[in-house]
C-alpha cells in the first residue's frame, strides 16, 4: 500500500512540475531547433567553400572548424556571451547570444560532415557529369549534393540529438530552459532525484523521436537498390 | 576534303610530375570514321581520351573540334563537352536517378531542352539500346551489360559529333560484353564517329575503319585492321597483338 502511495505522490508532484518544465520544454526546443539550422546554414556554406579551395578563405575556415573543435562549448557560449558586449558595444537577448554561439559551435561540426560527404562521391561520377557538359556548380548541384546528403542525414540528425543535450549549457547564461528550470523546482523542493529524472525523460524523448525521423528520412530517400 | 575531320589533335603531350604519359599524339578523325586504340595498360590511352575533352588539362599540343580549338583558353569547354559523348569503363551511371533520368539530365541541364522533349529523346535512345523497360529502374538493378547500355544512350542522346569509349567492355563480366558490343556495332553501322579504347580484337577486326597501336605515350602504328592485323611493321605491335590474340 505504502509503494503505491509513493508512487501516486510522485506523479501528483510531476504533475505539478509540468506547467514550469513544458514553459522550459519550449525554449529547449526553439533553441535546438534554431540553432541547428543555423549551423546547417554556416555548414553548408564553409563545407562548400572548403571544397572549392579558394586559398585566403581555406585557412580562415580549417582556423575556424579547428577553433571550434578544441575548445569546450561551454567556453564558447561564455566567450560569446560576455565578449559582444565589450566588443560591440551592444546587449543582445541571451536566447539570441544562446542560439547564435551553439549554432556557430554546431557549425563547424556539421561542415565537417557534409564535407565528408562530399568527398566520399567518387571522382568517375565528377567525371561523367563534367563530360556531359554540366559546369562545376551543376555537378555539385545536380550530382553530388544529392548523393552527399542521403548519405550524411544519419549523421545530422545525431548532431541535432547533441545540439538538443547541448542547449542545456545555456542555463549558465541564464536562459531558462529545460534544465535551469529543473534546478529551479530543486531548489524550492530538494528532490532532485525526481526532478532530474523528469527532465531527463524529457530530453530523450525528444532524442528518441529524432531518431526515429531519422529512420524514416532515411528510408524514404534510399536510392532503390543500392547497398551501401 | 578537310572539311569533314571532326577531330584533330597534335602534338599533345601530358605528364604527371616526373612521368610523361603522353610524348606527342597526333591523331585525326572523319565524320563516321571508327578508330580502335590498342596498347597494354598503364600506357596513356585513358589519359589522351581524357584530354581531348579536357577532364585533364593537357601539358602541350593542340586539340581541334571541327573547326574550334578546344585548348585555346577562351574556349568555352562545357560546349565542347556536350558535343564529345563519353562512355566509361565504370559506366559511372548516377545512382541516385533512374536510367532514363541519367539520359535526361544532360538533355536538360546542359542543353535545356522542354522536359517532355528531353523525355522523348531520352526514351528513343533506351529503346535504340535495347532497355526503354528498364527506363524506371536504378542503375543498381541493372546488370553490368545494361548500366553500359544505359551510359551509351546517356552519352548518345546529347547528339555528339563524336563518341569516346574508354575499354566499354573490360568491366564487364565476359557473359555481358557481346551485348554491349552488339550495341556498338549497331551505332557503327548509323555512321557514328567513335574513338575507342577497347582490346576487343573481335570488334576490331570487323567495326574499325583504323587501329591505332599506343605505346609508351607515343602511336607506335596505325592502319586499317586487315594489314595492323596480318601485317604489323612494327616490332612491338606485333609482340603485342601475340599477346592479345593468345588470350
Amino acid at each position: 500500500m505504502e509503494i503505491i502511495e509513493t508512487i501516486l505522490n510522485t506523479l501528483y508532484f510531476f504533475y505539478d512540475c509540468l506547467p514550469i518544465l513544458a514553459e522550459g520544454l519550449k525554449i529547449t526546443l526553439i533553441s535546438s531547433v534554431s540553432s541547428f539550422a543555423l549551423g546547417l546554414l554556416i555548414g553548408s556554406a564553409v563545407a562548400l567553400l572548403r571544397v572549392a579551395k579558394i586559398k585566403f578563405l581555406h585557412y580562415l575556415l580549417t582556423a575556424y572548424v579547428e577553433v571550434i573543435r578544441g575548445t569546450p562549448l561551454l567556453v564558447q557560449l561564455l566567450f560569446i556571451f560576455y565578449g559582444i558586449p565589450i566588443v560591440f558595444g551592444i546587449k543582445m537577448p541571451s536566447l539570441i547570444v544562446g542560439i547564435v554561439a551553439i549554432g556557430i559551435c554546431t557549425g563547424a561540426y556539421q561542415s565537417e560532415m557534409i564535407r565528408s560527404g562530399i568527398q566520399s562521391i567518387p571522382e568517375g561520377q565528377i567525371e561523367a557529369s563534367q563530360a556531359l557538359g554540366m559546369t562545376k556548380w551543376q555537378t555539385m548541384q545536380f550530382i553530388v549534393l544529392p548523393q552527399a546528403l542521403r548519405m550524411v542525414i544519419p549523421t545530422l540528425i545525431n548532431e541535432f540529438i547533441m545540439v538538443t543535450k547541448d542547449t542545456s549549457q545555456l542555463m549558465v547564461i541564464a536562459i531558462p530552459e529545460l534544465t535551469r528550470r529543473g534546478s529551479w523546482i530543486v531548489y524550492r523542493t530538494f528532490k532532485p532525484f525526481q526532478v532530474f529524472g523528469l527532465v531527463g525523460a524529457m530530453y530523450f524523448v525528444i532524442a528518441y523521436v529524432a531518431s526515429r525521423l531519422s529512420k524514416y528520412i532515411e528510408n524514404k530517400y534510399r536510392i532503390r537498390g543500392l547497398i551501401r | 576534303m578537310g572539311d569533314d575531320i571532326i577531330l584533330r589533335v597534335r602534338n599533345l603531350h601530358k605528364r604527371y610530375g616526373d612521368l610523361e604519359v603522353l610524348k606527342g599524339i597526333s591523331l585525326e578523325l572523319r565524320k563516321g570514321e571508327i578508330v580502335v586504340i590498342m596498347g597494354r595498360s598503364g600506357v596513356g590511352k585513358s589519359t589522351l581520351l581524357r584530354c581531348i575533352n579536357l577532364l585533364m588539362e593537357p601539358d602541350a599540343g593542340e586539340i581541334y573540334l571541327g573547326k574550334i580549338k578546344v585548348t585555346d583558353a577562351g574556349t568555352d569547354i562545357t560546349k565542347i563537352r556536350r558535343r564529345i559523348g563519353m562512355v566509361f569503363q565504370h559506366f559511372e551511371l548516377f545512382p541516385h536517378l533512374t536510367a532514363l533520368d541519367n539520359v535526361m539530365i544532360g538533355l536538360t541541364k546542359v542543353l535545356k531542352l522542354p522536359k517532355e522533349e528531353a523525355r522523348e529523346l531520352a526514351l528513343k535512345h533506351l529503346d535504340k539500346v535495347g532497355l526503354r523497360d528498364k527506363a524506371y529502374s536504378y542503375p543498381a538493378e541493372l546488370s553490368g551489360g545494361e548500366k553500359q547500355r544505359v551510359d551509351i544512350a546517356r552519352a548518345l542522346a546529347m547528339s555528339p559529333d563524336l563518341v569516346m569509349f574508354d575499354e566499354p567492355t573490360s568491366a564487364l563480366d565476359p557473359r555481358l560484353v557481346g551485348e554491349v558490343l552488339d550495341t556498338m556495332r549497331e551505332l557503327a553501322r548509323e555512321g557514328l564517329t567513335m574513338l575507342i579504347v577497347s582490346h576487343e580484337v573481335g570488334f576490331a577486326k570487323d567495326a574499325a575503319d583504323r587501329i591505332m597501336i599506343m605505346n609508351e605515350g607515343k602511336i607506335v602504328e596505325e592502319g586499317p585492321p586487315s594489314l595492323i592485323f596480318s601485317d604489323p611493321k612494327h616490332e612491338f605491335t606485333r609482340r603485342f597483338l601475340q599477346r592479345i590474340l593468345a588470350r
